[in-house]
Parts: structure tokens; sequence; C-alpha cells
């Protein structure tokens, strides 16, 4: 210790005593190919730290004391290093390469950075210019399609409405498939906050907790996949790993920017329905097939109510026009030891629903760094609070089959009640409105220990609440049923806390060098959910007061307090920048299970090989540029699984004598275990044709076992399961391709990036399958997404009625006796094809999706009952003997053999249909002025643009969209168009 | 040096991550549950357990009366249904699937029940906290609620699993165990029930067991074992105590509190499960009594007036029960509770009871009382013992008719179940007198296996 502070305060007196010999260096950053002026770049000392960031016209000056070698670095450019000599200074000019598309751009990965290059492991990144070319709610539609091995897909379409990622398949049967979403840092929640909460009914459903994150305060979003790329995150990472990076400010003079678009949207393609006429054909026609006379009991349609008068309830119900207007502002500014970013974000949607529906979100993203003058301490803070409001009644797509007859009010004016509860306008009179605020925030302080040793802590603190209300009206209820009016509350909200402390080390040994990290992580998080039903208003007039309800129905809250702490190391090796090594290892423990069985290892090696490096490569393969091979395996688990589960405990029940009373919650299990997955890779990356065309192909393998799964008990045991580990095995394999290509490079830019991805899930196995529930839902053999059915084997020609195999020979057709597998929904294969063109300030973007399944149509029963319109397809049904056709004979008497036919087509392979689609997801077009026309009007930058987005679809003609697999109704993504404009000055 | 000290800090953050650092990852209790030791800590804790299990058995917190009344008279020859629903369809045609979702709940709400008495023995038991006689009491209302759970199960089932504990690693693979052993489990139960449970009610209803409840289901299931003497004991001190006799107007039995009442279940919405289930909906009903129930009453018995009511749908007159009436849609009479024991069935007991053992005038006049309560004729004490024995059938079937199954459990337990249900229901069989064990309970239990002819 002695002898090194000796050392240093020796090098110091050298370092002054050379001061007086010391030079200034001037010297200008420019863009290699426009000769712009880059503005923002670090210019550094290589030996000392000691730097300066250019200027606006690309300028720096800098003192340089002993020769040296400078550092020239931008996010946006490869990183230069030239040698300077302070006895020979001259003015220098830098010419710097975009980092576009190469492989030396920054890749972020679990706590840390690494390049594309030396990556060992498998990371797809989505820039925030991806994003900000979509005028999206929620990032994750963003994402969709633009990364191999992600599949996005929007689950209601409606403002707010969830969007599910699974990245490389589906891993768990019963733990949960989501992937661990962490915004700079700090884990956020992957599951919406009212999920399985169906006390307040949503148009949208459940609210994606990603909803609440501005997509324009996202710099990028990085997919972490393999073993090597995930073990880092532990027990967490078996699902992959969502690392949401927001913008953070950039050195410079200040600069205010300005985003502002207007546009609209409108709901998807709509199914063929039956007209009126050929409704009440087809009803009557049911009648007359079943010889039963229609009444005011069985076919209130055709004798009650008006068949002169149509409704076109697809029309009504999703025709309207959701006007969107969105805003963004942000100043960012600073110097080489300063940058600060303040933003700011508001947006308005009206809705398609009729009705006074509307969505509003505004909020506040903040980032400061700051770091000593020679880069040895430093800090950075990160915040960002979003608050939103969401109006809407609940769910209404269902409306859109009513029969076209059906009338909202009987002709003395009163709400028809002839569907039971089911009622357009009774539904409109339920506003529910639900308000989202959002808190992420995360403070990151470095302090470089010695040159080698770095130790940085974060921490991080993330909340998010949910609030609810509702309300139902007397008049919205059907009197039959007596209910009372009444109001529900509900009130979710979660948060947590993180603290990270970290060390780094770097350390050229030999050959090669050596990184070194070490961390630890403690988390504590609550959730916690109140809702309440108060009821028996004598005063409609105060439904949005609880205090003025005549009674509580029930009060439920629920909490859960779920804590983690892990250690975590990472050990790099980069020999010759050719051979690289990297050893990822985790322990962790989490609150989630039972004492003695927290502690959980896991692990990862990866290696990767340049072998366009060789010697020999170089020399026989001139046109490779870059070639690399990778592969990794390794360990990461999984633990989405409810809190508690080994606790044995009482809730709170009905009350009964005057006392509330407990029941018991569930059978414990002290012993269940994580869930692991065993990933494996192997992967080629190349650039050939002076890098312009770059070709990745990666092939995987998930294993994950010891399934925790709610084991199917004998209700003797009290319970009809209880958390367990179960042997069974899931295996996700499939191919990735990744092409990208420079295909015009000049003053016209033609970029295009394809991704394709071949998947493929198995249930491997499930030792005495045929002993559980599952066994009505998976096969072994097979994947998790198979569709369990009758065969459907046509229809009768002599009488219509549709015929079903009769498995296991019986002479009767019953579930789930008689099911066969009808098909699969996983993905056959799905990815995205990307072009760019720009030409001078004109930028041209084309985005296509593709998706090869499996999914199911909507039933088609003709004439079935008076609830339901029918698809246009029952025209083609059998009407004589003789006929041949697909569609069964109309019927509409309750219990009879064609009726009971009719019924089961709804579970059958009549309804399994090809779901592939082709979207064009996205089209943006912008124009960005020239500098000096900006200048002329007083901006550093304007650009104005127009985008698109899910502006078409090719699809089988026989269901609604298929990115919604359920069979009818739901909403899917709308399509949108907006015009907008961005200065910055 | 300060370096050095930082690093200290750090690896001892390390390595308590990888070591174990307990209240890192201790998680905080939920506040809405309360763990099993200390829910029985104290005594509201356990009566708040307690109460739970009442609360399983009626509309307002559970299900089983729902499961328990109406669908065993469908299976016998009380009700028909109006329309062909696969569920109830199948108990009427007596072809109940392995797979029926009724049937499955039959099974598996009481063992919910069965699960929820045992863990509270077991939780009182030496709990420091509790008084001897506290234990005693709430124990021996558990053992009464098990004894009855006990008691439907043997009588649907026949052989079933005897679940004492809630050990899952016993408890989720117990064989059958054969109808005797359960009958002395049942009647060792309640035997200790009577002992434990003071004549007074724990409750200001009468919605929890005191001694004559216990002493009720004693009589009720000694009728069943044929333990003569025994029965007409229990009946008699119930029917002695004073406290439910004379008998309540038929209108008013069903009333909450009503004098007929030994036990009731809580209704906190004034409703019960066969109001919900047997009161019309929309001018017509799910259920219908059948010809042969209706034609078993003289035109002027109160019964047929005032328990038994008609809807006429698309011209169709449809005959339902109407003890309860009311429902979740049709609030028409003061609170109902869900009734479990009344007194009338208490004097059908003895009568039974006595005919058997040869005293055929005192079971005459016992039946008398009931049939005296329904404004019809008395009948003469001077009839032989099988009329005697027929005169208490008829006059069960006409008192407790959709009552928590007793017309189907008095047709088997009398041996009479083929020769009645043979002609009455079309597809009958034999092996009809047990349902099938639900397929679910077999597939997650090997060692269970299912009744003769499923």
């Amino acid at each position: 210790m002695k002898m090194k502070t000796c050392i240093a305060a020796l090098l110091l007196l050298c370092a002054y005593g050379r001061l007086q010999a010391q030079q200034v260096l001037k010297g200008k950053v420019i863009n290699a190919i426009t000769s712009e002026p880059v503005a923002g770049a670090s210019v550094s000392l290589e030996s000392t730290k000691q730097g300066t960031v250019t200027n606006a016209d690309g300028a720096f000056t800098l003192t340089v004391p002993i020769p040296d070698t400078l550092v020239v670095s931008h996010i946006n450019f490869i990183t230069q290093r030239i040698a300077v000599n302070p006895l020979h200074l001259q003015p220098l000019l830098v010419e710097v390469e975009e980092a576009g598309h190469q492989q030396d751009e920054v890749v972020i990965i679990g706590y840390g950075t690494t390049s594309k290059r030396f990556n060992t492991g498998s990371v797809s990144t989505v820039t925030g210019k991806i994003i900000s070319q979509q005028p999206v709610t929620n990032v994750l539609a963003a994402i969709q399609g633009r990364a191999p091995g992600v599949f996005v897909s929007t689950q209601n379409g409606l403002p707010g409405g969830n969007i599910t990622v699974q990245v490389r398949g589906k891993n768990s049967i019963d733990a949960g498939n989501n992937p661990l979403y962490v915004i700079d840092g700090v884990p956020f929640i992957s599951v919406p906050l009212n999920n399985g909460k169906a006390d307040i009914e949503f148009a949208s459903g459940p609210i994606s907790p990603l909803n609440s994150i501005n997509p324009a305060d996202i710099e990028s979003i990085t997919i972490l996949k393999d073993a090597d790329a995930t073990a880092i995150y532990g027990s967490r990472g078996a699902n992959g790993v969502v690392l949401i990076t927001t913008k953070k400010g950039e050195a410079g003079a200040t600069k205010t920017t300005v985003n502002f678009y207007d546009g609209i949207s409108k709901a998807t393609d709509r199914s063929q329905l039956l007209t009126l006429p050929q409704y009440l054909m087809i009803r009557r026609e049911a009648f007359a097939n079943d010889s039963t006379p229609p009444d005011v009991y069985n076919a209130p349609d055709l004798v009650v109510w008006d068949t002169a008068k149509s409704t076109n309830w697809q029309q009504y119900i999703l025709g309207g026009t959701d006007h969107v207007q969105n805003i963004n502002a942000g100043i960012s500014g600073g110097n080489d030891m300063t940058s600060f970013l303040i933003g700011g974000n508001y947006r308005h949607e009206t809705s398609i629903l009729p009705g006074e529906q509307y969505y509003s979100r505004g909020g506040a993203h903040i980032n400061i760094s700051h770091h000593d003058k020679n880069n040895r301490t430093g800090l950075s803070f990160t915040a960002s609070y979003t608050g939103d409001k969401n109006v809407q009644p609940p769910p209404m797509d269902g409306y859109t089959m009513l029969p076209p007859d059906f009338p909202m009010y009987n002709p003395d004016g009163k709400l028809n009640w002839d569907l039971f509860t089911l009622n357009p306008s009774a539904t409109l009179m339920q506003p529910a409105e639900s308000k989202t605020t959002t808190l992420t925030s995360n403070l990151v302080v470095y302090y470089a220990i010695t040159k080698a040793l770095k130790l940085t802590v974060s921490g991080g603190y993330t909340s998010t609440e949910l609030k609810q209300y509702a309300i139902q009206p007397l008049a919205s209820l059907n009197p039959l049923f007596g209910e009372p009016n009444g109001a529900i509350s509900g009130n979710t909200a979660y948060e947590a806390v993180i603290a990270e402390p970290q060390l780094n080390y770097e350390k050229q040994i030999g050959a090669g060098k050596l990184t070194v990290l070490a961390g630890g992580s403690w988390q504590n998080s609550n959730s916690t959910a109140t809702v309440i039903h108060a009821i028996n208003y004598s005063n409609e007039a105060l439904l949005y007061s609880l205090g003025a309800a005549g009674g509580i129905d029930y009060i439920n809250d629920s909490y859960t307090n779920y804590k983690y702490v892990s250690g975590f190391g990472r050990v790099n090796y980069n020999l010759l920048q050719r051979y690289i090594l990297n050893i990822d290892f985790r322990r962790d423990g989490s609150s989630r299970f039972g004492p003695g069985r927290q502690y959980g290892n896991f692990g990862a090696a990866g290696a990767a090989w340049l072998f366009s490096e060789t010697q020999w490569a170089k020399s026989r393969l001139p046109w490779l540029n870059y070639g690399k091979l990778r592969a990794s395996y390794g360990i990461t688990g999984n633990d989405g699984i409810q809190d508690y589960q080994y606790m044995s405990s009482y809730r709170p029940g009905v009350s009964y004598a005057g006392v509330t009373t407990i029941y018991p919650v569930r059978i414990a299990n002290p012993d269940y275990e994580w869930e692991t997955n065993k990933k494996t890779e192997i992967a080629l990356e190349t650039g050939v044709l002076h890098n312009r065309v770059r070709i990745n192909a990666g092939w995987y393998s998930n294993r994950s076992s010891n399934q925790l799964v709610q084991y199917p008990l004998a209700s003797q045991a009290g319970f009809n399961s209880y958390e367990y580990n179960l042997p069974a095995i899931i295996e996700n394999k499939g191919w990735e391709f990744e092409l990208s290509s420079d295909n015009i490079k000049s003053r016209l830019n033609w970029t295009t990036n394809v991704n394709l991805t071949v998947a493929g899930n198995k249930l491997v196995s499930f030792p005495g399958i045929e002993k559980t529930s599952y066994a009505s839902r998976y096969v072994v053999g097979q994947s998790l997404d198979v569709i369990k059915g009758f065969r459907f084997l046509g229809i009768d020609p002599a009488n219509g009625v549709a015929k079903y195999e009769d498995v296991n020979k019986d002479g009767v057709i019953s579930a789930p006796a008689d099911y066969v597998v009808t098909g699969n929904q996983s993905l056959a294969f799905y990815g995205g094809i990307d072009n760019s063109f720009t030409y001078q300030g004109f930028e041209l973007s084309i985005f296509l999706q593709f998706v090869k399944q499996e999914g199911l149509r909507p039933s088609f029963a003709p004439g079935f009952d008076y609830a339901s319109n029918d698809n246009a397809i029952v025209l083609n049904r059998w009407q004589n003997p003789g006929d041949i056709t697909n569609v069964p004979r109309a019927a509409t008497v309750y219990g009879t053999e064609a009726w009971n036919a009719n019924l089961d087509l709804s579970t059958s392979s009549a309804i399994v249909t090809d779901a592939s689609y082709c979207r064009f997801k996205t089209v943006s077009f912008s124009y960005q002025l020239t500098p000096s026309t900006s200048k002329k009007i007083g901006m550093k930058q304007a650009r104005v643009f127009v985008q698109a987005e899910n502006l078409f679809t090719i699809s089988g003609k026989e269901r609604t969209d298929p990115e919604l697999l359920t069979t009818g109704g739901g909403i899917p993504p709308l399509h949108s168009y907006v015009a907008g404009i961005e200065i910055t000055f | 040096m300060k370096h050095l000290n930082t690093i200290t800090v750090l690896l001892i953050l390390l390595g308590c991550a990888t070591g174990s650092c307990k209240k890192m990852i201790e998680a905080k209790p939920p506040v809405n549950e309360i763990t099993s030791e200390a829910a029985f800590k104290d005594s509201a804790g356990t009566v708040a357990a307690l109460l739970n299990i009442y609360s399983q058995f009626g509309a307002t917190g559970g299900s089983i009366e729902g499961y328990y009344s109406p669908y065993p008279s469908l299976y016998a020859d009380e009700l028909e249904p109006t329309s062909a629903g696969s569920n109830d369809y199948e108990y009427y045609t007596n072809s109940v699937s392995i797979n029926n979702a009724t049937n499955a709940a039959c099974w598996s709400r009481l063992y919910y029940v069965i699960y929820e008495c045992n863990a509270l023995l077991k939780g009182i038991t030496g709990s420091p906290a509790l008084t001897g006689s506290f234990i005693s009491k709430t124990g021996g209302e558990a053992k009464f609620l098990r004894a009855f759970s006990y008691f439907l199960l043997v009588n649907y089932y026949g052989d079933v699993p005897l679940v004492l504990s809630t050990d899952v690693t016993v408890t989720a693979s117990l064989a059958r165990n054969t109808q005797a052993v359960i009958y002395k489990q049942i009647l060792q139960d309640l035997t200790d029930a009577t002992g434990e449970l003071g004549v007074d009610y724990p409750s200001a209803e009468k919605v929890r067991a005191n001694k004559w409840a216990a002493e009720a289901l004693l009589a009720k299931v000694n009728l069943y074992t044929g333990n003569w003497k025994d029965a007409e004991a229990a009946s008699d001190l119930v029917l002695n105590s004073g406290i439910y006799t004379p008998l309540e107007e038929p209108a008013n039995v069903f009333l909450a509190n009503s004098k007929e009442t030994i036990l009731q279940f809580e209704e906190k919405y004034g409703y019960s499960w066969s109001g919900i289930y047997f009161q019309p909906f929309y001018g017509s009903v799910e259920f219908s009594i059948t010809p042969g129930l209706l034609q078993a009453y003289e035109s002027n018995d109160l019964r047929r007036k005032e328990w038994i009511d008609s809807v006429i749908d698309n011209g169709i007159v449809l005959y339902y029960p109407a003890k309860y009436r009311n429902s979740n849609f049709n609030m028409v009479n003061s609170a109902e509770y869900t009734m479990c024991l009344r007194v009338a069935e208490q004097y059908l007991i003895r009568a039974e009871a006595r005919c058997h053992e040869d005293k055929t005038a005192d079971a005459v006049a016992d039946v008398n009382i009931v049939r005296n309560r329904a404004a019809i004729d008395p009948v003469s004490a001077g009839i032989s013992k099988d009329s005697c024995l027929n005169l208490i059938e008829e006059e069960r079937k006409r008192e407790l008719f959709t009552e928590w199954g007793n017309r189907f459990f008095d047709l088997k337990r009398t041996g009479k179940a083929d020769m009645v249900l043979g002609t009455a229901k079309a597809n009958w069989k034999s092996s009809d007198s047990l349902l099938p064990v639900p397929q679910i309970e077999l597939n997650n239990n090997p060692s269970l296996i299912q009744n003769q002819g499923y």
C-alpha cells in the first residue's frame, strides 16, 4: 500500500514537471461520409482520462502533456484512437464512421455493456429510432416483429390493452412465460396489476403495466435471450430479459426538441356477418327444420322484435374513430462533466367505441449525469413519472355479434332485456375509469478505486398504482335479477426498492484483457390490492362517492411481500481480440420459497471465436470482413409463482353469525424449488462485401424442467392442488436468422433488415400426465399449444347433421373421451422485413411483419339461437337431402341431434384454421429540412413526418384479425395514421 | 485505507448475498392472511375458523345444500327437469357420468369441509391459550359438522376414504374405507359432540349446533344403521327438550329461527339454494315435481298447499317445491335460512324406531302429530307393523321432499330403491344406488377404486 502511494506521488511529480512542456491540441470531429461536424463527441486522453466534448461545430481543444493516445468516441460513431505527441501538435481533423450496423456498436447487456464484436451471448436490440417511427401507445407494440426469437402479441387493441412478449417460446406450464423487464436497472412488473381481478370489467381488459412508459423516452430496448446473456439474472432469466434503457442527456449546446403528431385510428377488418333478411331467413329455416313454431320465449328475434329495423352492430360498436394527439418536448445539454435531459409528454386519444371514451397520458422524464474532472467519480440519476387516465365501458366487443334486429329499447322506451344482461346501452351506462401513476427512478454512483477497479452502486425505486372506479346505476341492470345499484372501487399498487453494489475490475493479462464483475442485489417489493363493492345508493348522483352508499357488499384486499437477495459475478477474458470466454454466475435467494429452499445457483459459460481475425481467414477469405462463431450453455431459473405457497394460513371469508369467518387458503408445501431452464446456443455471425451484408444465424435449444405447477390432488386432501415441482420437461428449439444489408450506399441509401425465427415447442415428458387434469390440455411429444377437440367429419348429405369421429367407439360423441389433437397454435415461423431509404432529407421506412400459425375461427352453427348473428359462411348451409356442403343444417331447438352436433362445432376441428398473416406494420415517411434551411427559420433541425401503423394485413378471410387467436370478439390492434412535426432549436 | 474499507463493506454485502442473511429474504406475511398457528392462538380466531365451516353449507358462503337438495331428488322420484340440460339430466336419468361436474363438486366440497374440521381439531388440540371447556365445545361443533359431512358422503358413495388428518402426504393417497368404518367414526364424533355441547345455542340464532342438534343427527344416524333403541333414545331427548314443540305452522317452518328449527345455516341475504333452484324464473321452472309425489298428498294437506306451488309455462302446469320462497331474484318472505335439522323429522325418526321395536301405537301417535300439523286426518293406532312402516315411509316422503336427499336415502336404507325406482325410472339399475366416484379423484389418487357399474 505504502509502495503504491509512493509511486503515485512520483508519477504526479513527474507530470507536474512536464506541465511546462504541455501543448494545446485543437481539432475538429466530422462524419467521415457526410463531412458534417459531430457535436457532443467525447475526446479524451487514454492515459489520464482527461478530456472534453466537441461543440456544435465539432471542434475541441485539449492540453496534451505527454505522448498519448487520443480517444474520440460518440454513441453513434465508431471510437477512433489516434496517437498524439505534445511536441508535434497540429490542428487535427478526426473523421469518424457511423457506428450504425457496425460490429462495434455498443450492446447493452446485464450489468454492463459490450460490443457486437466481442459479445458472447444472444442479444437483440430495438433502437429508439425504430420506436419513434411508430405512433404506438404502448412501446411493446413497437418491437413486434423486430427481433428474432421475440414474439409480441396484442391481447387487446384498445389503449391500455395488454401486450405479451414471449422470448423463445413457452417454457413453463404454470409459473409464467413473461420475460423479466428491467428499466434502467430496476426490475419492473410484467403482469397487469389488475390481472385476475375481474371486479372491474374494462373494455381493454387487463392493463399492460408497460403502457405507463412513454415510448419517446426510450433510448433502446434490448432483449437478452440465451444462457450467456440471461444467466446474470439468475432465477429470473429463464424467460429472457427485456432491458429498457431510457434517454440520457447529451453533452453539447443546449438543445430543445419538440415533437407533435396528430392522427386517427380505426378498427381493422370486420367479419362478414349476415344481413337482417339473411339472418331472419336462416332463423326461420331453423324452426322449420326443427318443426317447432317460433314463440316469444324461443324466438323474440322473430316474433317480438321489429324485423324491419336493422342495426349494423359491428359498425355501432367498433365503427368509431380514435383521434390521437401526442406531444413530446425535451431539453438536453451539458458539458463534458455534467449533462442533463428534461422531457415532458402528453397524449390524448378518443376511442373507436361508442360514447364518450378517452385515454390520456402525461409524464415527465429527467436524467442528470455528472462526473468529476478525471472521471474518477460520477453519478447518473434518471426518473420518469407518468400518469394516465383511461375512461372506458365494460367489454363491448361481444356485442358485434348481436342479431341485426336486436332493439336496445322496447317500444315503451325501456331497455330491452330479452338477452338477460346483454344490452349495449346498459353497458354504456356503466363507465369505468382507470388511473395509473408510475414512477421509475434510478441512481447510479461510481468511484474508480484504482485504474483497474471501479465500484458502482445503483439503487432504484419503482412504484405503480392503479386506481379503478366503475359505477352500475339501477337503470343499467336487468330488474329481473333484483341487483342493487352500486359502485366498485379498485386500488392496486406495486412498489419495489432495489440496491445493487458492483465491483468492476479490468486488467490486461498476458495477451488478453480480463474483466471481472462482482456484485450483489437486494430487492424488496410489495403488492397491495383493495376492491370495494358499495351498493344501495339512494341517490345515483352520488355514485362516485363510496361514502354515499347504503351498504358495502364486500371489501377484498390482498397483500404480498417479495424479497430477493443475490450475489453475482462475471469473468470475461478476451485473448488477442480473437478468443473470448465469458462466465456468469448468480446465487439467488427468493422469499417465494419455503425456509431451506430459498437459495439457488445459476450460471452460464459463453465463448466466441473471431475466426475472421485469423491469418488463414485473412488470406483465404478476403471477402469476409467479420466472422464469429459463438456458443453458450447455462442454467437459469423461474420463480414466477404466487407468493406464500409454503405458508399454511387462513383468509377472511363471509360473515356468519355476526363473525367474519376465516378459511384455510391452501395446502402449504414447504419443499418446492426453482423451475430451471437449461439453454444451449450456437451461432454464426458474419459480415461480407465490405461489411455491407451481415448475416447471422443461430440455433438454440432450451429445456425447462422441475416445472412449478399446481399439482393436482385428490380433493379428499382438502384442496384440488398445491404448489409442487414436477419433473416435466419442455423443450423450445429453433433457428434464428438475421440479414442486414446496405443495398445502396451513396446519396441514396437503401438498407434492408430481415429477421426470421423458425421455432418449435414440445412437451418432452410429463410423468403421469394421464392422471392429471393437464391431460385435457397437453399431449406428451407435442407442442404446449395443441388444440384439442372433436374431429369434424363433414356434413351428412342425407340429413345435414354435422358428424364427428367417435374415437372410443362407444356410440356417443362425448368430451373429453372423443377429443383428438385438432391443431397446434404454436408459431411455425415468424419475422419481419424492414426496408429503409434515405435520400437527402427524405427518409422512408416500410416494415412488414409475418407469422405462420394455426388458430381458431368463429363457429358456424346456422340459426343456433336468438342471442347471436352468424357469419356469412352459414349461407352455404345444408338445405335439402343430397346437398354436399361443409356447413350443417340450421337448427335451434335445444337438445335435438342436429342442434347438439352444431353446438359441438365450436370444440371441433371444423373451426381450426390457418391463422397466418403478413402485416404492413409500419410505414414511416419523413423529410428533414437541410441545415441551412433550418437555420434560416431559426432552428437547428426541423422534420415533418407521416406514419401509418397496421396499414393492412394479408390473411385468410375466415376470421377477423389473426393476431387475436380467440374464436370471436376481441379487439385487434387498430390501424393508425398520423402526421407530425419535430423541431429542434 | 479508504478503499480497503469500501471493499470490506462490499465483501460483507456479497457474503450476505451468497451466504444466508435470513432476514433479507424473509417475506412479511400478507396482511389479509394469518398463519394457521396464529388462527388458533385465541378463541376469536378459532370461532372464525369454525363458523366458516357452517357457511360452506348455505347459499351465502358455500354450495353444499345446492348440491345435496335438488340433485338426489332428481335422482330419485321427486323431481323431473323441464328441459334436457346435460348435468341435471344425467341425474334424472340415473346415468351420472364419471365426469359429471355436479357430482365432482358433491364429493370435493364435503372433503373441503372435512379438511376444515380436521384442521380446527388439530389446531385447538393443545393450544395453550384456549381453555379446556372452549376446546371441548368448539371441538364438539367441528365433530358434529364432520359427522354430518361423512353422513352425506357415505349415503351418496358408499365406501369413502376416512380422512382425519391434514397431512397431505398421508391424506392424498388414502384408499376407501368401508361404510361400517365411516359410520363408526360418525357415531364416535356425534357421541363426543353430545357430551361436549351444551343445551344452549352458542350463537344468538339457531345457526350453530347445540347438544340437541348432535342428538338429532345421532338419532338419524342410528335410524340409518338400524340401532332402533339408540335412535329412539336420541330423538326422545330432542323432543322432550321442550324447545321445538309444539310444531310450527307449515308456512313458517323454513323461516329463519322458526320454532321447528333444530339447526339452520344462516343466510345473510335471506334466501337459500333451494329457493334459487326451485323458484320460477322467466315464467318457467327448471325442475317440476313428479306426478307420483303430487299424488301422494290428500287434497287438504297443508303441506301440499304451502310447500308446493305451480306456474303455467306454454299452457303446461308445472308444480315446483316452494318450501323456500325467497330467491336471489325474488324476495317475498322474511328471511329464510337453509334448514339442516328440524323437529318434524325427529317425530318420524322416533316413530320408525318405535315401530321396529314393536311399539306400533306409540309410533302411530308420533306420525299423527306430524299429520295433525298438516291438517290431515290421524291414522288409527291399531295398524300392523308393516302398514305402520309403510305409513312412515309415505309420511317422510310428503314431509321431507327435496330436503337433503331424504327420499333417496330412505329408499336405499329400507331396501326399496330397486323396487320403487326400478318402476318409476326408465334406466334404473341396482348399481345406481351409489353415485360414481368422480373420475378426477380416481385420476389423482390411484388407490381409489370406482363403484360398480361405472
